[in-house]
């Protein structure tokens, strides 16, 4: 079907005419709760532990790479170009390897590795939600496909829900390839960091 | 109206400047969209891009139709209850060709939005998504009101293929919009509203669990997919409801059927269990 | 005048929930209704007219007619069976199911609208939340009767489920969130969601009560 004949079918339907502008359209209601940061940990935790994830919190870069190290037990990662990493610490961990610059590499690398280390876009307390960006920092192989997935994250990125990541920059989505908004995870384990 | 209605609504109204705005902006962000009438051209048209691409499709173009029917089924299909799976991604042979029905297209941000289980579990090299024309929404916080609706613990936007400097991620999107008898249901006043579906299933039987159900986005659940379902009522049910019928007409029957369900009961159906009595015979019991 | 009330239970409270049932003929007598129970019932049809089996569904409407052809006042504790059997049972059966059809009445809204009664003296101390189905003024208004009832929040749906008043569908959040109410009881209106919560708390091992409105209005 050619996409011409389609548009002009549906104009008929409609009774519109080409290049015709439409009223604006009725506005979604934003739900503003005002929560404090306090609120939102409270119900992220209960959230977040409801759909079977992980919540570690820490408050400093050494805590941060001990509980990293824990986590490894000797075992091998891959970690995301994300600046908080490197900043913990994390990227110097024994058994670490980050600084992905090739497909082909980071493949290899993600079929030994058991850990994903990552960063997320942020966190919606209500609903429990880890938001992923993916970029160049940030890989789709690293954050979701291997059996464990490690995302490490301020505190500061925690949202108090999805109406209130849509009201920030509603047009942030286009700035990436693609956002995931995941809710727990039937096929790996999710351990989360707050720092 | 509530709100999603009334987006909905107004979308239906203008779904030619949607849709060519969500093309655009789609487009620019490196994305492919085509338009196809049906299921048939749609297999027809992933099948010579599988072999344009080199990849195996095991089932061959009949195979890929089955799959776009399950993924995206026609509204009608959809609204007369008939079986069909959950929005999720399949990939035809290893990770060559993803194939993923979706949940929502959204205009400004030129997205696709997947909501399922496991929505990104295949890492295709092409991604290839189908939706119905009727699925674009204006704006991304439109989906403030709407993603609550369909929920899913996986819920992707894909706003184009991977960019310059992506270790991964699809090389190629594609989103295939089908018309498949919309723009028809679009020119019919009678049942124009139908479009307005979002496929939060509230309505299906064996869903509603016997509530009493409002559409969210205010379509006429009570005439309109019944209107659908009595054309051709699923056939499965078929016989199922005349024996029901059957037993429903009988008190005896009934009452013995009720002590069966009793006898034979599963806690593996995840409800709470009957009473030890029924009413009737606490009833009688209770007259004496 | 005495009404003679004819009980219409619905299948679903005979079968799995007996003690709504009767809390409702205890309250119905209680205001002074002259209350009896026809054996001969069975469904209102619903299952089937939902599924589009319309034939299937008259069949079973016409048996419901048969068997309350002489009553009164027909209340079910269902208002979606009061809603079948007062609107569409009339589409499917004509003019002979309109007649019997406009004499159903569900529960609550028969005890305001046509008993005349806001308060029917019940006490129930317990802490609880309701769970709302669309349009039950009725029974909002009969609760706030209740002596004792203190009726704690339950914080909105994620999103903007609240905002279109619809029934937010029973989630592994929605049971989150009336455990974290601390209620003892979830007051029900509807009979099936009733049930569904009810299922959802026990799979959860929550020693949460769930109570239809009757059971409510029938305790002293």
């Amino acid at each position: 079907m050619s996409r011409d004949a389609l548009f002009e079918s549906l104009r008929l339907a409609l009774g519109r005419k080409k290049f015709q502008k439409p009223s604006t359209p009725p506005e979604p209601l934003l739900l503003n709760r005002n929560w404090t940061l306090e609120q939102r940990l409270e119900r992220f935790r209960e959230a977040f532990a409801a759909q079977g994830g992980m919540l570690h919190e820490v408050s400093s870069a050494e805590q941060a790479q001990a509980l990293v190290a824990e986590l490894l037990a000797g075992g091998e990662a891959v970690a995301s170009g994300a600046p908080l990493l490197a900043e913990l610490g994390i990227l110097a961990l024994a058994g670490v390897q980050s600084g992905f610059t090739d497909a082909e590499l980071l493949r290899n690398a993600c079929r030994t590795a058991r850990i994903g280390i990552s960063s997320c876009h942020c966190l919606l307390a209500e609903s429990g939600t880890v938001v992923l960006r993916f970029t160049p920092e940030e890989p789709r192989s690293i954050a979701l496909g291997l059996p464990l997935s490690l995302i490490i994250v301020s505190r500061r990125k925690l949202l108090t829900n999805l109406d209130e990541l849509l009201g920030l920059n509603p047009r942030s989505f286009e700035s990436a390839s693609e956002t995931a908004m995941v809710n727990g995870s039937e096929s790996s384990e999710i351990h989360l960091i707050l720092v | 109206m509530t709100k999603p209605a009334e987006i909905r609504a107004h979308v239906l109204a203008n779904l030619d400047h949607y849709l060519a705005e969500l093309e655009k902006q789609l487009t620019g962000q490196g994305g492919t969209v085509v338009y196809l009438r049906s299921a048939d051209e749609a297999a027809d048209y992933i099948e010579l891009l599988a072999r344009e691409r080199e990849v195996r499709v095991t089932g061959g173009a009949e195979g890929i139709r089955r799959q776009i029917e399950q993924l995206e089924p026609r509204l009608e299909d959809y609204l007369k209850g008939e079986p069909c799976v959950a929005v999720e991604s399949v990939a035809i042979e290893g990770s060559g060709i993803g194939l993923a029905g979706a949940a929502f297209l959204i205009a400004d941000a030129g997205a696709i939005c997947l909501a399922g289980e496991r929505t990104g579990a295949a890492r295709p090299r092409v991604q290839v998504v189908l939706a119905g024309i009727e699925k674009v929404l204006p704006r991304m916080r439109d989906m403030a009101v709407f993603l609550p609706l369909v929920g899913g613990s996986d819920v992707r936007f894909l706003t184009g293929p991977r960019r310059a400097g992506e270790l991964d991620g699809p090389e190629e999107l594609y989103l295939i919009l089908l018309d498949g008898g919309r723009s028809e249901l679009l020119a019919n006043q009678e049942k124009r509203d139908l479009l307005r579906c979002v496929r939060c299933g509230d309505c299906l039987p064996g869903q509603a669990g016997g509530r009493a159900v409002t559409c969210p986005v205010a379509i006429d659940i009570e005439s309109l997919p019944l209107l659908l379902r009595e054309e051709a009522p699923a056939e499965v049910s078929g016989w199922k409801f005349r024996l029901w019928g059957f037993v429903m007409g009988r008190p005896r029957l009934y009452e013995f059927a009720g002590q069966m369900l009793r006898a034979f009961w599963r806690e593996q159906w995840g409800l709470p269990a009957p009473a030890a009595k029924t009413f009737r015979q606490l009833w009688r019991e209770g007259k004496k | 005048m005495t009404k003679r009330v004819s009980l219409f239970v619905t299948c679903v409270v005979d079968q799995l929930l007996p003690r709504a049932g009767l809390a409702m003929a205890e309250v119905l007598t209680q205001v002074g209704c002259e209350v009896e129970f026809r054996p001969a019932q069975t469904c209102c049809g619903r299952p089937a007219y939902e599924a589009g089996c319309r034939e299937q569904a008259k069949l079973v409407g016409e048996h419901f007619l048969a068997s309350f052809a002489d009553a009164e006042f027909i209340v079910t504790p269902s208002t979606s069976c009061a809603s079948m059997l007062r609107k569409r049972l009339p589409e499917l059966s004509g003019a002979a199911a309109r007649e019997t059809a406009a004499r159903v009445w569900e529960f609550s809204r028969f005890l305001v609208e046509i008993a005349k009664v806001d308060d029917v003296g019940a006490r129930f101390e317990h802490s609880v939340v309701v769970q709302d189905a669309e349009g039950l003024n009725c029974g909002h208004r009969l609760l706030s009767h209740v002596k004792g009832l203190e009726q704690l929040p339950l914080n909105d749906w994620t999103g903007s489920g609240n905002l279109w008043g619809r029934s937010e569908p029973v989630t592994p959040a929605l049971v989150n969130r009336i455990v974290a109410s601390g209620a003892s009881h979830v007051i029900g209106m509807e009979t099936e969601r009733l049930l569904l919560l009810r299922g959802a708390l026990q799979r959860g091992g929550h020693a949460i009560e769930t109570v239809h409105l009757a059971e409510v209005l029938a305790s002293r």
